[in-house]
C-alpha cells in the first residue's frame, strides 16, 4: 500500500481532483507551495516555532492510569491533543495553511466548520497573521455549537451560517467551495480535514502528523516500545490520519470509530462502515449516498462527526485492511465521556469520545500488558449544553 | 446522428451570423410537465439546443437560484426516471439536440450509460469533471458517443485552454464560464469573460459558448462577436419563478428576445 498519493493526488483509486475547472489553477499553486514550504528549512523552523510557542506543542501523552484501573485491561494512553491553544488539534493544520496562504501571497481565509472547533482554530490563526476571514457554519451547527459561534466572532471573524440542505457541515463545505471560486485570487480556503482535492488531504495530514510523531517518540521513551493499538475518531479524518501515519510501516493495530449515531440501522454518520465509493467534495472516496447517487444527510450528536464523506486516504486505509474502521453511538460516546471525565477529570469533546469508547472496549478485550493509545483530539466545554440537552432527553435511559 | 448534432448547431448560427442560444432547465422543476413544456416554449423562441440539469443534492457549482430549482426538484422526488422521462420527452417534443448536465456522482452511480443515449441526450457536461481527471466516466462516455463538454475559466493558464484545445472531443464546444463564482443572474458582463474568450478563441478551434451570469439580451449581445453561442440558466429559472401559470409566454418571448440579441 502506498503512504503517499501519486502526482495527482491519487490514494490508490481514491482521492483526485474533482472541482469546477475555475479552481484548478487555485489548486495548482497551493500544491506547489506546498512542497517548495515542505523542502524549505525556513518554512519548517517557523511552523515548528509556532507549534512550540504558540499552541504549546509538543503535547503531553499521558497515562490514564485511573481509567486503565478501572477497565482492567491494557494500559490507556492519551495524546493530549485537547491541551492544545484553542482546545483541539485543528490548529496544527491552520498554522501551517495560515503561513502557506502569506507564502502564496494572499491575504483572506475562509473556512468551514462543524463543530466550531476548526473556524475557532482559523479564526485563531487569522488574529494572529492579520488576515481577513469568513467561516461558513451550518445553521443547525450555528445553534448546537454557540459558545464557539461567539469565541469566532470575538476573534475577528465573520461567521456565515449556512441554511442549505442538512445545515451542518455538509452544506457549510458547499457554501465555502463556492465562495471560494468567486474569491480565488485573493483568498485561500482552509479546509479542515484530510478531505477535499489535491493537496488538501495530503497537506492536511502532513500538518497533523506532528500528533503521531510525537505519540511515537514519547511512547517509546514512556513505554519502551510501541503501542499495540491506535485509537481514534474519524469525521473527515485529520485526527486520526495525523497519528495514524508516522506508524503505517509498524505493526501497530489502528482503529477510526466512525459515529453511528442513533445506530447503523437509523440515522448515522458512518460512511467507511455504510457508504461507498464516489465523489463528493473534490474527492473520491467513501459517501454516505443513496443508490442514485444523491448524497445522505448524515447524523451524529457530535457535530464534527456529522459528515457523510470521508478523507481518500482512509477509504485506502480501508480497502487495503491496514485500519479497521469501528463505529460507535451517541449513547456510547456519552457514556465513555462521563466516564473518562468522572475517573479522570478530563473532559474531552463529543468526536474524541466516540474514540475513548472503542480504546476502552478493546482494552477490556487485548487485556493487561498491551498499550492503546488513544487521540484525545480535543476538549468538551463546547459540548456542555448539547450533552446537558441530550442528558435531558434521555433522563430515563441507561446512562 | 448525435455526433454531428452539436455541431450543426453551431453551423447553422454561424451562417445566420448569431449566437446559438441553449436554455437550461433542471429537470423537474417545478414538474415533469412543466419542464417539458418550458422546453417547447424556449423551441419556439428559437432555442437551438436545450441543456437539462439533473438534480443533485450539493451542486457546488451552483448559486441561489439554480441550488433551489434542485431542491424544489429533489422535494418532488425527482429520480432518475423522472430525469430520464424529462429528456426523451423533451427531446420528442422539441425535436432539438439535448444536452445532460449532471455532477459526477449522479453518473457514477449509473451502472450503463445507455439509458442517457436511448432518451437523446447528445452530449455531457459535468461541472465537477475537471480535464485532467483520468476519470472512467469519459471512457464510458466515448463509447457511446457522447461528448463530454469541458470548461474553460478565467483562471484557466493559456497552457490549460491548449491542452482542451488538443483534447477536445471532436462534436463538443467548450463551455465558458463568464465569471469568478457560481451560475446566477449578475448586473453585466464582466471584463474577464472577454479576456478569456480571446485567449480561449487563439487556442480552441472547437465553438466556444458562454454560460454562468448571462442575465438577458444585454448580456448576449456583449458577447456576441467574441463567442459562438450562450447558456442561460439562472435568468430562465427566476423568470418562471415569477411569471407562475404565465411562464411559458414569458420564456418564449424572453428566448426571441436572446436569439435576436445574439446577431452579430
Amino acid at each position: 500500500m502506498p503512504t503517499e498519493p501519486d502526482a495527482g493526488g491519487h490514494f490508490g483509486e481514491f482521492g483526485g481532483r474533482f472541482v469546477p475547472e475555475t479552481l484548478i489553477p487555485a489548486l495548482d499553486q497551493l500544491q506547489a507551495a506546498f512542497s517548495e514550504a515542505m523542502a524549505d528549512s525556513t518554512f519548517l523552523a517557523e511552523l515548528e516555532y509556532w507549534n512550540r510557542t504558540y499552541t504549546g506543542r509538543p503535547s503531553l501523552l499521558y497515562h490514564a492510569r485511573a481509567l486503565t484501573e478501572r477497565i482492567g485491561g491494557a494500559e490507556i494512553y492519551l495524546k493530549r491533543e485537547d491541551l492544545n491553544h484553542t482546545g483541539a488539534h485543528k490548529i496544527n493544520n491552520t498554522i501551517g495553511q495560515a503561513l502557506l496562504t502569506r507564502r502564496m501571497g494572499k491575504h483572506k481565509l475562509i473556512a468551514e466548520t462543524g463543530a466550531g472547533q476548526h473556524g475557532v482554530a482559523t479564526a485563531t490563526v487569522a488574529a494572529l497573521f492579520q488576515m481577513e476571514c469568513e467561516v461558513f457554519m451550518g445553521a443547525e451547527d450555528v445553534r448546537r455549537q454557540s459558545l464557539n459561534v461567539r469565541r469566532m466572532e470575538l476573534l475577528g471573524t465573520r461567521v456565515t451560517a449556512v441554511e442549505s440542505g442538512s445545515r451542518t457541515l455538509k452544506d457549510a463545505i458547499n457554501e465555502a467551495l463556492r465562495a471560494w471560486v468567486a474569491s480565488v485570487g485573493d483568498t485561500h480556503y482552509v479546509i479542515g480535514s484530510v478531505m477535499g482535492p489535491h493537496p488538501f488531504p495530503k497537506m492536511v495530514r502532513t500538518f497533523q502528523s506532528v500528533i503521531g510523531q510525537e505519540a511515537r517518540s514519547q511512547i517509546l521513551e514512556m513505554t519502551g516500545r510501541l503501542p499495540d493499538l491506535l485509537v481514534a475518531a474519524v469525521g473527515g479524518g485529520s485526527n486520526a490520519a495525523g497519528l495514524f501515519h508516522p506508524f503505517l510501516d509498524d505493526a501497530v493495530a489502528m482503529v477510526g470509530v466512525e459515529a453511528a449515531g442513533e445506530g447503523l440501522d437509523a440515522r448515522h454518520a458512518a460512511t467507511l462502515s455504510r457508504g461507498r465509493p464516489g465523489v463528493l467534495h473534490g474527492a473520491r472516496s467513501y459517501v454516505l449516498q443513496d443508490e442514485e447517487g444523491q448524497i445522505l444527510e448524515a447524523h451524529s450528536l457530535s457535530a464534527g462527526l456529522d459528515y457523510p464523506g470521508v478523507g481518500p486516504e482512509h477509504s485506502l486505509w480501508k480497502e487495503s485492511g491496514r485500519v479497521r474502521y469501528a463505529s460507535c453511538t451517541d449513547q456510547q460516546a456519552v457514556s465513555a465521556l462521563i466516564q473518562l471525565s468522572q475517573t479522570e477529570g478530563v473532559l474531552c469533546a463529543l468526536e474524541s469520545a466516540h474514540a475513548v469508547a472503542e480504546a476502552i472496549e478493546q482494552a477490556r478485550r487485548l487485556g493487561p500488558k498491551k498499550t492503546i493509545v488513544v487521540c484525545l483530539s480535543g476538549r468538551g466545554d463546547k459540548d456542555v449544553e448539547e450533552l446537558n440537552r441530550y442528558l435531558e432527553a434521555h433522563r430515563d435511559g441507561q446512562i | 446522428m448525435a455526433r454531428s448534432e452539436i455541431g450543426s448547431v453551431f453551423a447553422r448560427a454561424a451562417a445566420d451570423q448569431r449566437l446559438a442560444v441553449m436554455p437550461f432547465l433542471v429537470a423537474g422543476d417545478p414538474s415533469i410537465e412543466e419542464t417539458v413544456r418550458l422546453a417547447e416554449a424556449c423551441a419556439a423562441g428559437g432555442a437551438d439546443l436545450i441543456e437539462i440539469g439533473w438534480p443533485f443534492s450539493d451542486p457546488i457549482a451552483d448559486g441561489p437560484t439554480i441550488q433551489a430549482a434542485s431542491k424544489r426538484a429533489l422535494d418532488r422526488q425527482v429520480g432518475r426516471a423522472e430525469v430520464l422521462e424529462v429528456l426523451t420527452q423533451v427531446r420528442r417534443r422539441t425535436g432539438l439536440p439535448v444536452l445532460l448536465l449532471s455532477y459526477l456522482n449522479v453518473l457514477l452511480s449509473m451502472n450503463d450509460l445507455g439509458p442517457l443515449k436511448a432518451a437523446g441526450v447528445c452530449g455531457l457536461i459535468i461541472p465537477d469533471l475537471a480535464l485532467d481527471e483520468p476519470a472512467a466516466i469519459r471512457v464510458r462516455a466515448r463509447a457511446l458517443d457522447l461528448p463530454v463538454i469541458p470548461f474553460a475559466a478565467p483562471t484557466s493558464t493559456d497552457q490549460r485552454l491548449s491542452e482542451i484545445g488538443r483534447t477536445i472531443d471532436p462534436d463538443a464546444f467548450v463551455y465558458c464560464v463568464s465569471l469568478l463564482g457560481v451560475t446566477g443572474q449578475r448586473q453585466a458582463v464582466s471584463q474577464a469573460a472577454l479576456g478569456l474568450l480571446q485567449r480561449a478563441r487563439e487556442r480552441i478551434a472547437a465553438p466556444l459558448a458562454v454560460g454562468f451570469g448571462i442575465s438577458g439580451p444585454d448580456a448576449v449581445s456583449a458577447v456576441s462577436r467574441h463567442a459562438d453561442g450562450v447558456i442561460v440558466g439562472s435568468a430562465l429559472i427566476d423568470l418562471v419563478q415569477r411569471q407562475g401559470r404565465k411562464a411559458a409566454v414569458a420564456v418564449e418571448r424572453f428566448v426571441a428576445d436572446l436569439v435576436h440579441a445574439g446577431h452579430r
